[in-house]
């Protein structure tokens, strides 16, 4: 059945046009005539909700009709003050931008080497990694890609600050958090305070304490587990103290890697298969966003005995540039394998070299000219006489 | 003192036009919150370059270029698309810059005032409670195409009373 082009406008509108009626509708609107019924149509559409929902704070929900005589003029005041507030209102601004960062006061988006730091008009502190997309909208923060850690100031009463990610709402009173998003997953980690996490393809919701984190995947169980996985007593296993880099947000920790542990501290990537070898073992979670360093010393850490170190480099390292990081070339090649479902279902070759008890240091992913690895590397601990 | 009152009277005119604006953003982005957000970053940018503003021109005209960018940037974010064709959109944007005669929303307010019953109980949802039309039908236990036809029929109502009370020039 043919649709009038009041009923092509409507359904428009509504966001209910199908592609046959929205190529009918563009072709109509060529025409000066249609524009200006559309444009009438818009006006109706606009001004009912301008209209309603300024009645809506007042609606008594048993009334029949939805607007008061008096309303016409009270939204206009209202809209009037709106103004007022939004051209005074204390806004968010930017400090610490480092490489191609763009912030309009409402919008933030970084390249894959920008970072920033967004505070609020409350003191709240948003440190956005590279490849991070942020809008600020009042007390909802929408994070559709990439990092922010946030420390965020305690809030007042029924007025919590919510991380919105196209797979969580994330409420926050009072907290440090960082929050990590691809396509696929958000990773919440909270190091003090509490959030409540809202799974919205599931409306599931789960509290994250300081020291847990959640992974929420599409329609994923959403379980809370700690950050740092507790370590068995192992015979002979060595103290590990991470020494740098320690600044907040970029921990790197201490835990136990084995199957389904995280393989990275800011995304919700889980090791998928490990070695009989280092099952089980000590290791330090890197992060992710630290892929493209070429620091000569990226991560420092002191063993207090003697122990096996091994290093999982990306597979795709040294594939098509034959070269690894410097610091690593001597390390003896072990051709076993760490397996994780991270973005590109990578694999890490697991390098190892035996150190003395004292300081480690390990260089950047890239330390002397690009290697090819697309992800970070990880770490792993044993003692000499596993 | 010149130039404060050159400021004055952009923000005038953008209080002026508020509803116009709003009611062309919203027929972009076809989101009542984002179309809310987008006037908002408008009126920023309204009083940040007001001085941009030549007075005698269409203001809608130059707000909507501001609100292009705004759309453009907000919608990306929100994963949101302009479907309307550019030479569709640059149509519908000529006939915008068109003034609503003085007393449009009054005359608005009471054709909204004589709707009742279930187009009334729709529209309440649609706009008061900013439902979508399928949250609208799984509350009212009836199908999405009813409600859409329910709407459309309502808003023609609705867009033929405030036409018909413009031209006898009857607001009251």
């Amino acid at each position: 059945m043919k649709q009038s082009f009041e009923e092509l406008v409507s359904l428009y509108l509504d966001d209910a046009l199908d592609a046959e009626g929205l190529a009918e509708l563009n072709r109509l609107l060529t025409q000066p005539e249609f524009a200006a019924r559309f444009v009438h149509l818009s006006r109706v559409h606009g001004g009912m909700r301008e209209l309603s929902s300024g009645a809506a704070k007042a609606a008594a929900p048993s009334r029949r009709r939805f607007l008061r005589p008096w309303m016409a003029p009270a939204v206009a005041a209202a809209g009037f003050l709106l103004l007022i507030y939004f051209l005074s209102r204390p806004t968010a601004r930017l400090e610490d931008a480092v490489g191609a960062v763009k912030f309009d006061g409402s919008v933030f988006e970084s390249s894959a080497r920008g970072s920033g730091t967004i505070v609020l008009p409350d003191g709240t502190r948003l440190l956005a990694g590279p490849e991070t997309s942020i809008r600020l909208a009042g007390q909802r923060i929408q994070l559709d890609r990439g990092r922010i850690a946030a420390d965020v100031p305690d809030q007042p009463q029924g007025k919590s600050l919510v991380f919105s990610t196209p797979q969580v709402d994330a409420e926050v009173l009072g907290t440090k958090l960082s929050l990590s998003v691809d396509p696929e997953a958000t990773l919440c980690n909270v190091e003090t305070g509490r959030v409540r996490l809202l799974q919205k393809a599931t409306s599931k919701s789960v509290v994250v304490e300081s020291g847990f984190f959640a992974v929420a995947v599409g329609q994923g169980e959403l379980k809370v587990e700690p950050l740092v996985m507790p370590t068995p007593p192992t015979k002979g296993a060595p103290t590990i103290r991470v020494t740098a880099p320690q600044r907040w947000p970029r921990a790197y920790k201490v835990t136990t890697f084995r199957k389904d542990s995280l393989i990275y501290g800011d995304r919700g990537w889980r090791i998928t298969d490990i070695p009989t070898e280092v099952d089980g073992a000590q290791g330090i979670v890197t992060l992710a966003e630290d892929k493209s360093s070429q620091d000569e010393v990226l991560l420092v850490f002191e063993i207090d005995r003697e122990a096996d170190v091994w290093v999982g480099i990306d597979g795709r390292a040294a594939q098509i540039s034959k070269k690894l990081p410097t610091w690593l070339a001597s390390w003896e090649a072990t051709n076993l394998k760490i397996y994780s479902k991270t973005a590109g279902n990578s694999y890490y070759h697991l390098y190892k070299r035996r150190f003395p008890a004292g300081t480690v240091s390990l260089g950047g992913n890239h330390c002397g000219g690009d290697t090819g690895a697309g992800v970070n590397y990880t770490v792993l601990i044993t003692p000499t006489t596993r | 003192m010149a130039t404060e009152a050159g400021r004055e009277a952009v923000l005038r005119e953008f209080v002026r036009n508020r509803s116009a604006l709003f009611a062309l953003v919203l027929s972009l982005v076809r989101e009542f919150n984002l179309a809310e957000e987008v006037l908002q970053e408008v009126a920023v940018v309204v009083c940040d370059q007001w001085s941009d503003f030549k007075p005698g021109t269409n203001f809608v005209a130059w707000a909507m270029r501001i609100a292009r960018n705004k759309i453009f940037n907000l919608t990306r974010v929100a994963r949101r698309e302009i479907v309307l064709a550019p030479e569709a959109l640059e149509e519908v944007e000529r006939a915008a810059a068109v003034e609503s005669p003085s007393g449009w929303m009054e005359a608005l307010q009471k054709c909204m005032e004589g709707l009742e019953g279930r187009a009334g109980e729709m529209l309440v949802l649609r706009y008061r409670d900013g439902l979508s039309g399928q949250e609208i039908a799984r509350q009212l236990k009836t199908t999405v195409t009813a409600v859409h036809m329910a709407l459309s029929r309502a808003r023609s109502a609705v867009g033929r009373c405030v036409q018909g009370r413009l031209a006898q020039g009857e607001t009251t």
